[in-house]
């Protein structure tokens, strides 16, 4: 099978611009992808906003935004077109440059970290092969010989890939610590600095989460930790991390400033905090980076912890091919068909799925959670969390350590994995169960309550000393 | 801590499953649907008709002597044999309320002797001009086939209420105030 025409001239004519047509086509290919990602996310996130209100509403007994459009689907995209079109106050006394840097500032990195994000495995080999001449272009140029021997079905796909996004991520504090500096309004600075401190705490606990990751993986690179997972639930890493996993939620819930740690932009405190001089776009790229950080913590996570694009159960997709064309001879055109949905199940259907659960998670924990107040914040961060990612770490590795020295073939095996899975798991249970007994919990309530429990009635309850 | 935390999630994915599976809606879906006001309650206000179609209100001004806000302007005129407006011997010619200075305390209801002016269901009270909100006697006044009563009729507690949904009158104020 193949097109009536070649595509080989248009990339011959562009190369003449880009140094050889190789270099065209990794530019052509390139763009696709982003065109595909990045167009793709900013159109779903109006209804991620619109489903974030629904379920909000739900958990409140009420049917949440039902006017504009069929079941309100348009509220979000009218709240953009509204949001656009209102009037940009800058206020007198912002540190203006930085006053207009911050917003691109919050929305770039996420744009950035959003490049790496495997959505789909790597077309290679003879199915890379079929892709080419189906399209009719140079095999020397792209195949699995050629200058571009691997299409990833990710944007980019550097060797450093979680070292990248941990960075790229970090630098989003600045565009909200600038924004809240640059405001010239106390409120706004101390919504800034809450930020920059907060994200301080919890990126350790998410490095330590990851670096068992790492570990098990034996790799940086996304692709590689995806392919440590390969083959059916049992082997995703939440088995061999289950408490990392845990620690990897919460301090994403911390990174992305969503509730329960949503202290930059504390309402009740701080009357909207970094944004509050922010108004019509800028204040709505303040939004747009906020979901977009959400969207790519959860492909992290899906990414590190749940098996990236693989499903629950690991399906022979060229088994299932050559039976399907096996059946009947007038089935024998849709082998190539059949790989092609193989590539395509991941991005259009597990990651979305697993990527929804975590945006979800996101909007439900926002609908239950109450806001945590600032040293609670810093108490669960560093004497908490920051233990917990230590000892799990130090577990893991060792029991990798003896796993690597008794078998010698540089892989973490699948048992090895169930045992660190087990034993820190278990330890987390015990300690969460010991440490937080009834005793302690009602003393914690009693320490935390401001008016006693059982004040007589009729009686003004005096303050707890 | 953790066995805490899934209590409290569980109890928030009731209420969402109870929704989602058509239970537990406590809203009302409001412009399709209106809420019925018990018949204490204080909307707009309504100038009432006998059943012949005669006009309660005498033009006394009780109504605008006592209204705290001083929201009310009236003017009376005389009834003659050609142009009988109302029971009385003379009636209101011009009737105004300035709705964005009424307070709705329903003090102009309690001092009118004649049962004329009463606080209505209605609770629709957005405009698009600030002109719109000085009430004429006409967007008030009930339309002549809803009057009800006989002439000289005086008793302020069911005067809003129609014999036939004389629930208020026995002493239940959460009866639904009837929509004349």
């Amino acid at each position: 099978m193949q097109l009536p025409f070649s595509l080989q001239p248009l990339f011959d004519f562009l190369g003449q611009f880009t140094d050889g047509p190789a270099n065209a086509l990794i530019i052509v290919i390139a763009l696709i992808k982003i065109a595909l990602i990045v167009g793709g996310l900013l159109q779903i996130i109006p209804f991620i906003i619109l489903f974030e209100r629904k379920i909000i509403s739900w958990v409140q007994d009420r049917p949440g935004p039902n006017r504009a459009g069929p079941w309100g689907l348009l509220h979000g995209i009218l709240d953009g077109v509204k949001l656009f079109f209102k009037e940009e106050i800058t206020p007198k006394g912002v540190d203006k440059p930085l006053y207009l840097l911050a917003p691109g500032l919050t929305v770039a990195p996420a744009f950035l970290a959003l490049c790496l994000v495997p959505v789909g495995p790597i077309i290679q080999g003879a199915h890379l092969d079929a892709l080419v001449s189906f399209l009719r272009l140079d095999p020397s140029i792209i195949g699995p010989g050629g200058i571009i021997s691997e299409i990833p079905l990710a944007i980019t796909n550097p060797n450093i890939g979680i070292l990248y996004v941990l960075a790229v991520t970090s630098i989003g504090v600045y565009g909200i610590t600038l924004a809240g500096w640059s405001s010239n309004n106390k409120w706004s600075l101390l919504g800034g600095i809450r930020a920059s401190a907060q994200m301080v705490s919890y990126e350790i606990t998410l490095s330590l989460s990851i670096i068992g990751v790492v570990l098990l993986a034996g790799s940086l690179n996304l692709y590689n930790i995806i392919d440590s997972q390969a083959g059916g639930f049992w082997h995703w890493n939440v088995m061999a991390q289950p408490v990392a996993f845990l620690l990897f939620i919460i301090a994403m819930f911390a990174e992305t400033n969503r509730l329960p740690f949503d202290l930059a932009e504390a309402e009740p405190e701080l009357t909207g905090g970094f944004h509050t001089e922010y108004s019509s776009m800028r204040f709505a790229l303040f939004f747009l980076g906020e979901y977009i950080n959400m969207v790519i913590v959860s492909a992290m996570c899906v990414t590190l912890f749940l098996g990236g694009y693989h499903g629950l159960f690991p399906l022979p997709w060229e088994a299932i091919a050559t039976w399907i064309t096996n059946i009947s001879p007038s089935f024998a055109g849709f082998y190539p068909w059949v790989i092609m949905a193989s590539y395509l199940i991941g991005p259009m259907v597990i990651v979305p799925a697993k990527v929804g659960f975590f945006i979800f998670l996101f909007i439900f924990a926002r609908a239950t959670l109450p806001r945590l107040r600032y040293d609670q914040l810093m108490d669960l961060g560093w004497k908490r969390l920051l233990p917990i990612g230590l000892i799990n770490l130090v577990i893991t590795s060792g029991i990798i350590a003896i796993d690597l020295m008794v078998t010698g073939n540089g892989q973490v095996e699948l048992a090895t994995k169930w045992i660190i899975g087990a034993i820190t798991l278990g330890l987390f249970l015990a300690w969460d169960l010991l440490y937080y007994s009834p005793r302690r919990k009602a003393q914690l309530e009693k320490d935390y309550r401001l008016y006693p429990k059982s004040a007589k009635k009729g009686e003004k309850p005096a303050l707890a000393s | 801590m953790l066995v805490d935390f899934l209590k409290g999630s569980a109890l928030a994915l009731k209420h969402m499953g109870n929704f989602i599976i058509g239970k537990g809606n406590v809203t009302l879906e409001y412009p399709e649907v209106k809420r019925e006001q018990p018949a204490f309650f204080r909307g707009r206000h309504r100038l009432q008709r006998y059943r012949d179609g005669l006009e309660r209100c005498v033009g006394c001004s009780l109504c605008a002597a006592v209204c705290p806000s001083e929201a009310i302007y009236l003017e009376a005129a005389e009834n003659t044999d050609e142009n009988q407006v109302s029971a009385g011997e003379r009636y209101a010619e011009i009737y105004q309320i300035h709705l964005l200075r009424c307070i709705f305390c329903g003090f102009c209801e309690e001092a009118c002797p004649e049962n004329a002016i009463v606080m209505g269901a209605s609770y629709e009270l957005a405009m698009n001009k600030r002109t719109d909100f000085i009430a004429e006697k006409d967007d008030m006044l009930d339309p002549a086939e809803k009057g009800f009563g006989d002439y000289h009729e005086y008793d302020p507690y069911i005067s809003h209420v129609t014999p036939e949904s004389d629930k208020s009158a026995k002493g239940d104020p959460w009866a639904v105030k009837a929509e004349h």
